[in-house]
């Protein structure tokens, strides 16, 4: 009977606190978004139920989350702990992006960097209310909105706010949808969504294979500490383009990348304890992280219309709103933005120029945050 | 820390602004160079492309998969074909 009651005390249910409880609704509010909702499914089913499992309390000296040493959870967050997920991530992202967009119009690269003004701006704001150095770098990258690249940065940054920050940038990512049309209605005439952009000009396979050695060179030598993301990226682009190694671009883009995801969400989901998770900070984060993701989508908009004073071929504004980087989401709400004002203008190729040189550019901040924030 | 107050200070202390301006200063760079090698790819490589003509890239050819009410129809009408011979 005595072992009875010693095992029903050290049960899950006696063992719950009210932040265990309501981070275990967290986890199911955010599966239940997933799959109604249809918000970024295969990211935010494994960090739903990681976050459950990551909330379930243990008994004392038999730990079982990935800050006990020895846990099966522990080595699964190795991967992120270490910054081994994210770039991965980055070679199936890459062997799976075509860049074609961009090497049809390179003006539209430009937009991907005003973008990146999102980055920047929330660094001063979290310096601003008080954040350190290098958590104020975590967080700004969430103005990236690209969750690999903060997942990375975090983790060398400030791993103590790996949860909240990954949770915070995958969540606007899945909000896209909701977070900008707003901003781009407001920053921009009936006129301006009106615009039609030329057809984009047929691009060789030489050049597409060629551009990611060549991007890669450039990205490298002028931020060095970007290597890790940016060399990924474009390593898996590689063999995508380069018509020989179809089989490893297979597998990178589909098995590899579906196996890193599901590790890296599900251990992600799993690190956000109610005691590391439910803080002010994360408040903060989560605040920081939408002012971010405004700020980045204004750059973008507003630096498309600053390129038309000078430009005889306009670009429609809209596309510029793509910059931020969550690919390909953001340049389907370009898509459907404009679609709205005029349902015979496409927009959806030219927005996928800003949208992936955003990418690069993100993981090109990411470094420069790392070079000169790691403490 | 104090969450509650917004500090310049802070941002001044932590370097903010020259991180930031170089940050983005850095970005635009590195894209712009991006941008610029882009552009000038094609007309580089139109001048050597008397000395190395492209040669297309054989494309793995994958056949469109039947749709099943196609080769149902298909199935139908030559059984309905094998019929009217049959019964001539």
């Amino acid at each position: 009977m005595t072992i009875l009651f010693d095992f029903l005390s050290s049960s899950g249910l006696v063992a719950m606190t009210l932040g265990n409880a309501v981070m275990i609704i967290i986890g199911i509010i955010l599966i239940g978004l997933a799959i109604v909702k249809r918000y970024e499914p295969l990211l935010l089913i494994p960090i739903g139920f990681g976050a459950v499992m990551g909330n379930i309390p243990s008994m004392e000296g038999a730990g079982h989350s990935v800050y006990d040493e020895g846990s099966f959870l522990y080595y699964i967050y190795f991967g992120v702990r270490e910054g081994i997920f994210p770039p991965l991530v980055f070679l199936g992202i890459g062997a799976m992006t075509d860049f074609s967009a961009m090497l049809s119009n390179p003006r539209l690269v430009l937009l991907g960097a005003a973008a990146q003004i999102g980055i920047f701006l929330t660094l001063l704001g979290a310096l601003a209310i008080g954040f350190t150095p290098a958590e104020a770098g975590a967080i700004a990258i969430i103005g990236g909105a690209d969750g690999p690249t903060a997942i990375f940065l975090s983790s060398k940054l400030a791993p103590h706010l790996l949860g909240a920050i990954a949770i915070a940038s995958y969540s606007y990512m899945a909000l896209v949808p909701v977070i900008q049309p707003p901003i781009m209605r407001l920053l921009t005439t009936r006129e301006e969504r009106l615009i039609r952009m030329k057809p984009p000009r047929a691009v060789s396979q030489r050049e597409k294979i060629i551009f990611p050695i060549v991007a890669f060179l450039i990205a490298v030598m002028i931020a060095p500490d970007s290597i890790v993301l940016v060399g990924m990226l474009f390593f898996g682009n590689l063999l995508k383009e380069s018509g020989v190694t179809e089989r490893l671009a297979e597998t990178a883009r589909t098995s590899m990348i579906d196996i890193v995801t599901i590790l890296l969400g599900f251990s992600v989901g799993a690190s956000t304890q109610a005691q590391t998770f439910l803080t002010t900070q994360s408040l903060f984060i989560f605040a920081l992280g939408a002012v971010s993701f405004c700020i980045a989508t204004s750059g973008g908009l507003l630096f498309a219309k600053f390129m038309n004073l000078f430009l005889k071929e306009k670009i429609n504004p809209l596309v510029g709103a793509a910059g931020v980087s969550a690919v390909p989401m953001a340049a389907r709400v370009v898509q459907t933005a404009a679609h709205k004002e005029d349902p015979q203008n496409f927009l959806l190729f030219h927005a996928m120029a800003p949208n992936v040189s955003g990418v690069i550019g993100s993981a090109i901040g990411a470094g420069i945050l790392w070079s000169v924030l790691v403490p | 820390m104090d969450l509650i107050q917004i500090i310049i200070q802070r941002i001044v202390d932590g370097q903010g602004l020259e991180i930031a301006l170089a940050g983005m200063i850095t970005v635009f760079l590195a894209l712009t160079l991006i941008s610029g090698c882009i552009a000038i790819l094609p007309k580089v490589l139109a001048m050597f492309a008397g000395t190395f003509p492209e040669t297309p890239t054989p494309q793995p050819t994958i056949s469109a998969p039947a749709n099943e009410e196609e080769a149902i129809a298909a199935a139908v009408g030559y059984l309905h074909h094998i019929g009217k011979s049959q019964k001539q």
